[in-house]
């Protein structure tokens, strides 16, 4: 035993593909402490930052550098606050304003900006209002005139009731001209790009630029409001360990959640298929005669079957048919693919089983006259190891080829990620606008590819230690 | 040192002198070929006899410069006609020596020739490969090569596989005639063989070598064989060798006492009821670690503490024989 | 005559495969929609064809493959219309499926021939090098690009390929139709057309050679360095034959042997995978016809198509057999 593990460890590849299985494994099974999002590709798990955002730890490249992170903070008041009529700290989170009669009182809060411009720009406060209908509040950002709170329904005005507070929400997302004198006064054509652009033309590039509010009294009496600080939240351009998709999704935990599927898929029904393969391939080989015969013949016919057309078109029909939902599908596609690809194996085996039978060993066992079920158990299949590992180079890479075939056709799983559907989406989206999104589309290929290889290496080594003389003619 | 081994030599064709040829393995040497020294006149047969892994086989492919890529000829030379042949440029070795002068007559396995290639063709391609000679000559020469050794001329045209274990062996005896050598290796030429087949083999070299007399070193782990068909033989044990010298003197008079076991352990028809059959116990050494001194000391009946220290010489001990034991020596 | 006999054994065994197989095309087709009560003529027929409406052309077709009749009658009339290759209309091509399966099967061809020979070669040349540097840094990494090359996703690679080489630096036309007209829409004809026709295939061409040529060099590699071991080249050696000869003509020879079977058995099996191939370079093939049939369970498409690839693997196989025996000595004798 400890001599088949030194040889083991002394071959390069070997150490090669338990290092990837391993990593990747790793991956898998700790994918829920690595990652809160478990499908990425669920409506409430998308936008969590920009879509097509690069990886956090792209930014040292000089051409993402100032791109910015997702930002969550809550603004501070300038000192300058003093200077026009009365403001104090109602209590830690809130501010009271006076303002009196016909006047106007401003509030202004730095942002310190230091990158480019986000994907959105979204304020948040609670603003309290006082009990008349004599009043208004202006959000400006910079010189920009983006909303008007006011007690009276009129467009672009936003309706707050007086007398009690109202959460207010500015988004870049939900601006229109129905909602923003800024937008309201642009031309029609740009209207509707009011939402792209308008990050843009707030936070240009890396500066301190002021959020104020402008409370405004028409009335006779002096009022007060409170108000929250702002929250200021903004989805940005560089986000997490693999960026985002195009919707904004964690590519990261598309990835991890598509290793985990990949992998738990491909050892499942390479178990199902050297199961079946060596039931069959045993029988054929040991057994001979009219057994071997008809299995023969039964595995030639499965193996001439046209694999991925039946498998096309088997989905489409359950598809269809609307027979299956998508878990179960993940268990349909297993069963097709495990169906249709153990007479490789079988063969195989079969191969091995007859090469084995006839030598002198088993020969001189039956000499003996140990009955047949024990040759078969303590003799052959001991040396069929070697061959059964080495399936496992052949099929786990083939399984996971097949299945994210299926996926990248959208003919396979949709609904949660797989490398295979990841490099679907990604593949469709990639242009020269987005910078070919690298992140998205580069670790699923990459991740197939290694692991492949590493199943691969697994294999042929697994062969050459436990079989008692080099078989490997492929 | 091993010279004195030369002095009984009369017209020595191949010489080995102090051959070491070793493996080199992840965890150091071994020493398959351990200060070996024999020679075979002019033609003479010597007979090398030995058990599986005492080196016979790494000496015949040394012979040829044919050993695996991890073997290496650590000192010693060999010598043919005077010429040292380890050391020639190997194209030369090829092109002059091999074949042309020593020819080898391989165990014929199964796969022992390229299962593609016809038997005519094989033997075209040896022949074509030294003299420059017509196909028509050539073939012509095969087909009495094939006469001379018992096989059928239609079998040239035919594949390996489809030749029987005996016809194979023929072949490959007809191919190492092809170009009338000087001298022929033979390495277990009659093993796997049915015992008739083995004597009919063995009745042809035997016939050939006294009809064209070339030199002949026929190697093998059986030394019932050796006795009818050598002039000299020489006993290998654990890379070593152990015992050498003229054929009857070494039968008649064995020294060295794992000749007298191997010799015990030939079952001879005639003594059936007296003899019984002898197997020598134990097993041959670790050649990359032997055991310090005599390396057949853990299995040698007269083993003393002195063979456990020290490696017995070679002494010579009366004509043509020659013998590494403590035992004999102290005599 | 050992070698008759393995031939006559063969051909039956392939025919009564290729049996197997229609039956279960006959199966699927024509018998399960029959149990679920479909009537398998409504399945085969288009919704117009040359101008005639449906109902003609289901009654069109129910004359033609018996379609209301009896299954065991209508098997027999499959069968034979399948040897007849009267294999329906597509449902949606709305043409003959013998039209589309003929249009499209040369251009799959010129793109899957030269691959397969490509490919082949440049396994063994790169087997050959591996071989005479055994063990040394060219071997292992002529071996681990091989293993690569064979195990990235095509369908991954291709997309990027094609976009990169095509698109981007625009060495190669993207879309056949594109290639083989003129600016004023007419078929480029004689020797400008197959140039044409040559440049739009040749990026997937290229591309196929290299993420295929993998398998077989390794399988090249590793019966070389076996073989150059095994005994008869022992003895080669002994013989004084050159280290060149015995790898050019002995150990290649030898080696070359599952290679060409496995080259058999991967043209045999080629629709199923050129599908991607094609899909993603936008070549009108065989297997583009495939996936586009099953995605619209365009049920004669399907089944024509299935037949025509079964046909083919049959063929295939079968010739494979045959040649087997000339490369092999050793199995006349099975």
């Amino acid at each position: 035993m400890n001599e088949l593990l030194r040889d083991l460890m002394s071959r390069k590849t070997f150490i090669f593909s338990l290092v990837v299985i391993g990593f990747f494994a790793v991956l898998a099974v700790a994918a829920p402490f690595l990652t809160p999002y478990n499908n990425p590709y669920r409506v409430g798990q998308q936008f969590v930052a920009a879509p097509y955002a690069v990886p956090a730890w792209a930014t040292v490249f000089p051409q993402y550098k100032n791109l910015p992170p997702d930002v969550r903070i809550t603004l501070t008041p300038s000192l300058a606050y003093e200077s026009s009529g009365e403001v104090s700290q109602f209590n830690s989170s809130t501010l009271k304003v006076t303002v009196p009669p016909g006047d106007t009182v401003n509030l202004t809060f730095p942002l310190r900006w230091n990158w480019s411009s986000p994907y959105d720009v979204r304020l948040s406060f609670t603003l309290v209002t006082p009990n008349t209908q004599y009043f208004q509040v202006n959000l400006f950002v910079r010189d920009f005139y983006l909303m008007s709170l006011s007690p009276l329904p009129i467009p672009p005005e936003v309706t707050v009731v007086p007398g009690k507070p109202n959460p207010v929400i500015f988004s870049t997302e939900l601006v229109n001209p129905g909602n923003s004198p800024y937008v309201a006064s642009l031309p029609v054509q740009d209207q509707s790009l009011a939402s792209l652009e308008l990050p843009k033309v707030l936070l240009p590039k890396p500066g301190t630029y002021n959020v104020t509010l402008s409370f405004v009294n028409t009335g006779k009496t002096t009022e007060m409001f409170l108000v929250t600080l702002p929250g200021y939240s903004s989805l940005g351009y560089a986000y997490g360990r693999l960026g985002t998709d195009d919707n904004g999704a964690s590519v990261f935990s598309e990835f991890v959640y598509g290793a985990r599927f990949d992998l738990y898929l491909s050892l499942v029904a390479s178990a199902i298929i050297i199961g079946i393969g060596l039931i069959i391939g045993l029988l054929a080989g040991y057994v001979g005669g009219f057994t071997d015969l008809t299995l023969n013949a039964f595995t030639d016919f499965f193996l001439l079957i046209p694999g991925l057309p039946l498998l096309i078109v088997l989905i489409s029909i359950f598809d269809i048919t609307g027979t299956i939902v998508n878990v179960n599908k993940a268990v349909l596609i297993l069963l097709i693919i495990s169906l249709l690809s153990w007479p490789g194996t079988a063969k195989i085996i079969r191969g091995q089983t007859l090469t084995l039978r006839n030598r002198t060993f088993v020969e001189a066992a039956r000499a003996l006259g140990e009955s047949r079920m024990r040759i078969l158990f303590k003799h052959i299949v001991p040396n069929l190891m070697g061959i059964l590992f080495a399936q496992l180079a052949y099929d786990v890479p083939g399984v996971i080829l097949a299945e994210s075939g299926l996926d990248f056709l959208g003919l396979g799983i949709t609904e949660f990620p797989t490398w295979g559907n990841m490099l679907g989406y990604a593949t469709n989206n990639v242009s020269f606008v987005n910078g070919f999104a690298w992140w998205w589309v580069l670790p699923p290929g990459l991740g197939i590819v290694f692991i492949s290889v590493a199943f691969y290496y697994f294999g042929t080594a697994m062969l050459d230690v436990l079989s008692p003389y080099k078989l490997r003619g492929e | 040192m091993s010279n004195l081994i030369f002095e009984e030599s009369t017209d020595n064709l191949l010489q080995v002198n102090s051959l070491k040829t070793y493996y080199k393995t992840k965890t150091g040497f071994v020493k398959a070929v351990d200060d070996v020294s024999l020679f075979v006149d002019r033609a003479k047969v010597l007979g090398v006899a030995g058990e599986s892994g005492c080196g016979k086989s790494t000496l015949v492919t040394a012979i040829f410069r044919v050993t695996p890529r991890n073997a290496q000829v650590m000192s010693g030379e060999v010598k043919y006609k005077g010429q040292d042949i380890l050391n020639m440029d190997l194209k030369v070795f090829r092109r002059d020596i091999v074949w042309k002068e020593i020819a080898y007559i391989p165990q014929a396995s199964m796969d022992v020739l390229d299962p593609v290639y016809k038997i005519k063709d094989q033997m075209l391609e040896t022949i074509l490969e030294h003299e420059d000679l017509s196909k028509a000559d050539a073939l012509e020469r095969i087909y009495k090569a094939l006469e001379n050794v018992g096989v059928p001329a239609e079998k040239a045209d035919m594949f390996p596989h489809e030749l029987s274990g005996g016809q194979r062996q023929r072949v490959v005896i007809a191919m190492a005639l092809l170009l009338n050598p000087s001298m022929i290796v033979s390495d277990e030429a009659t093993t796997a063989l049915d015992v008739i087949t083995q004597a009919k083999i063995l009745e042809l070299m035997k016939s050939l070598q006294e009809n064209r007399k070339f030199s002949m070193m026929f190697v093998t782990h059986d030394l019932s064989l050796l006795a009818n068909i050598s002039d000299s033989i020489a006993i290998m044990y654990a890379g070593k060798l152990v015992e050498f010298g003229d054929v009857e003197k070494v039968f008649g008079n064995p020294l060295h006492p794992y000749t007298q076991l191997l010799l015990k352990a030939i079952p001879d028809l005639r003594f059936r009821k007296q003899r019984r059959l002898v197997a020598i116990p134990g097993f041959p050494p670790d050649l990359e670690n032997p055991p310090k001194g005599c390396r057949f000391a853990p299995r040698c009946p007269l083993a003393m503490p002195i063979c456990r220290e020290v490696e017995p010489e070679f002494s010579r001990v009366e004509g043509f024989h020659y013998v590494a034991c403590h035992a004999v020596n102290k005599k | 005559m050992g070698l008759i006999r393995y031939l006559v054994r063969r051909i039956v065994e392939r025919l009564a495969l290729l049996f197997a197989i229609l039956v279960f095309n006959f199966f699927i087709f024509q018998v399960l929609p029959t149990i679920y009560g479909i009537n398998p003529a409504q399945l085969y027929v288009p919704l117009t064809y040359k101008g005639l409406p449906r109902s003609e052309l289901v009654q069109a077709l129910d004359r033609q493959f018996g379609l209301n009749l009896p299954l065991d009658e209508r098997f027999f009339i499959y069968i034979k219309s399948l040897l007849t290759l009267h294999l329906g209309i597509s449902m949606s091509y709305e043409q003959p499926v013998i039209t589309l399966i003929a249009q499209r099967l040369p251009v799959t061809a010129l793109l899957v021939i030269p691959s397969l020979i490509l490919s082949s070669i440049l396994a063994i040349v790169f087997g050959l090098y591996s071989i005479s540097r055994q063990g040394k840094i060219g071997d292992s990494l002529i071996s681990f690009t091989a293993i690569m090359t064979y195990f990235i996703p095509a369908f991954w690679l291709g997309e990027i390929v094609l976009y990169f080489f095509g698109f981007y630096l625009r060495i190669f036309p993207t879309n056949l139709g594109e290639a083989i007209t003129t600016y004023n829409g007419h078929l480029l004809t004689g020797f400008a057309y197959w140039a044409n026709l040559m440049k739009f295939l040749t990026l997937p061409i290229l591309f196929i050679t290299i993420i295929s040529y993998g398998v077989r060099n390794i399988l090249f590699r590793n019966n070389g360095i076996g073989l150059m071991g095994s005994n008869f080249v022992n003895y080669l050696r002994a013989r004084g034959i050159s280290e060149r000869k015995i790898l050019y003509k002995h150990v290649t020879r030898n080696a070359v042997i599952p290679v060409v079977t496995r080259v058999g058995i991967d043209l045999a099996f080629l629709f199923t995978g050129v599908v991607f191939i094609e899909d993603i370079f936008n070549i009108p093939g065989l297997g583009r016809l495939l996936v586009r049939g099953a995605e619209n369970l365009d049920v004669p498409l399907l089944g024509g198509d299935f037949y025509v690839i079964s046909l083919f693997a049959v063929i295939v196989l079968l010739a494979l057999d045959l040649i087997y025996p000339l490369i092999d000595p050793r199995v006349k004798y099975e």
